[in-house]
């Protein structure tokens, strides 16, 4: 095992594992499937690492490897995962699991509902809300994550977010 | 609500962050996972193993004929046909020819347990044996680490995956007490190099495991 490229993926993990954690999580709800594909989305990364690519924007790579990951997801299961915080469950646990992330008080309150709406909303409008005001991905990035011009996912965003404001 | 209030919600969904004990139990995952793929780009001298001829029996056009010639091959080379090398061959074969992960998980655990039997009632191990063993239980836990905690639709379900991590975490129970007989009674500094190394595998397959198992 090549221990320069090691260390190079133990530092990437360490400076993202959380973010790419709770970017899965928030989009599918379930723990242990959060964690099996966070799983896949650094094994896959290690991957590419180690097969001798260069990787010049790692964030962007992990963000894509997850979106994708994601996405085939919910191609397999054909349905969408309903959400709610307290009274209901998704595959045995609450959205906002306290078991799971910090700040039980937050969790329970207004980002509740919040986070419960946007799930009802079409997953590429959740993935652009995700991105650019949780994850904190500029346009071009997401743009390469995406995969459209920078134009198409300003547009994107903006009509998630008119979209996700109807439900409130 | 307006915009400006509701943009300021979905970036105070930043304030969640996963607890350190996720993200602990994930990176052990992680880590394990990496280091199996390390090591299969860059495989330990593998003796007696029968990995290439699973790949090689996984070709449907291959599979009679090949089997044939395996059946050939070990009778002339043994003139008898040793009861596990017959049922160890079975394993492999249903190996090659399995649909799905957990399916090859099982399977290879059980061609480990066989194994494993086969060294303890061989008495003191050889490198060969723990060259064997080493190969066949990162291969066990390549399938395992596979596995979907969840399980996956029409191919298994999460009970039958925390079955098997269960019978996992026995089996490297008894492969790490096989393996502390062994250096109490090993004088060779070579082959209690290698008990030691294989001691040290399980371990961290078994941590690996432990950490799934907490995941139930």
């Amino acid at each position: 095992m090549d221990q320069a490229r090691y260390r190079q993926f133990e530092k990437i993990y360490d400076a993202y594992a959380k973010a790419i954690f709770r970017f899965v999580y928030f989009r599918v709800s379930e723990r242990s499937l959060a964690e099996d594909i966070s799983h896949d989305v650094f094994l896959q990364f290690w991957k590419s690492l180690s097969g001798g690519e260069e990787i010049k924007e790692p964030r962007a790579l992990l963000y894509t490897i997850a979106h994708g990951l994601v996405v085939d997801h919910y191609r397999k299961k054909k349905y969408r995962i309903q959400v709610s915080l307290d009274a209901e469950k998704v595959d045995g646990e609450p959205a906002l699991s306290t078991d799971v992330l910090e700040n039980e008080a937050i969790a329970k309150e207004e980002f509740g509902n919040v986070l419960a709406k946007l799930k009802t909303i079409k997953q590429e409008y959740q993935d652009a809300l995700l991105m650019y005001y949780v994850e904190g991905l500029d346009v071009s990035e997401m743009a390469r994550i995406l995969r459209k011009k920078e134009n198409a996912v300003r547009v994107l965003i903006h009509r998630a977010l008119k979209t996700l404001k109807n439900k409130l | 609500m307006n915009d400006n209030r509701l943009i300021q919600l979905l970036e105070g969904l930043k304030k969640f962050e996963p607890k350190e004990k996720t993200i602990s139990a994930l990176r052990g995952k992680v880590f394990s996972s990496v280091e199996h793929v390390g090591s299969a780009r860059m495989p330990a001298p593998r003796i007696g193993s029968t990995r290439s001829a699973v790949r090689f029996l996984s070709r449907p056009i291959f599979l009679y004929p090949a089997a044939a010639l395996l059946l050939v091959g070990v009778i002339t080379a043994q003139g008898s046909w040793p009861i596990n090398k017959f049922q160890a061959a079975y394993l492999e074969t249903r190996m090659a020819l399995a649909s799905n992960g957990y399916e090859k998980a099982s399977l290879s655990l059980r061609l480990a347990e066989l194994e494993l039997g086969n060294a303890e009632s061989a008495g003191n191990g050889s490198a060969r044996q723990i060259a064997y063993l080493s190969n066949v239980t990162l291969e066990t836990n390549r399938y395992m680490s596979d596995l979907h905690l969840v399980g996956e639709p029409g191919k298994y379900s999460s009970g039958q995956c925390l079955a098997a991590y269960k019978e996992y975490d026995g089996y490297l129970d008894e492969l790490k007490a096989a393996i502390s007989a062994g250096l109490t009674t090993a004088g060779d500094p070579s082959l209690r190099a290698d008990l030691s190394a294989l001691l040290d595998q399980a371990n961290q397959y078994q941590s690996a495991a432990n950490v799934k198992l907490k995941l139930y």
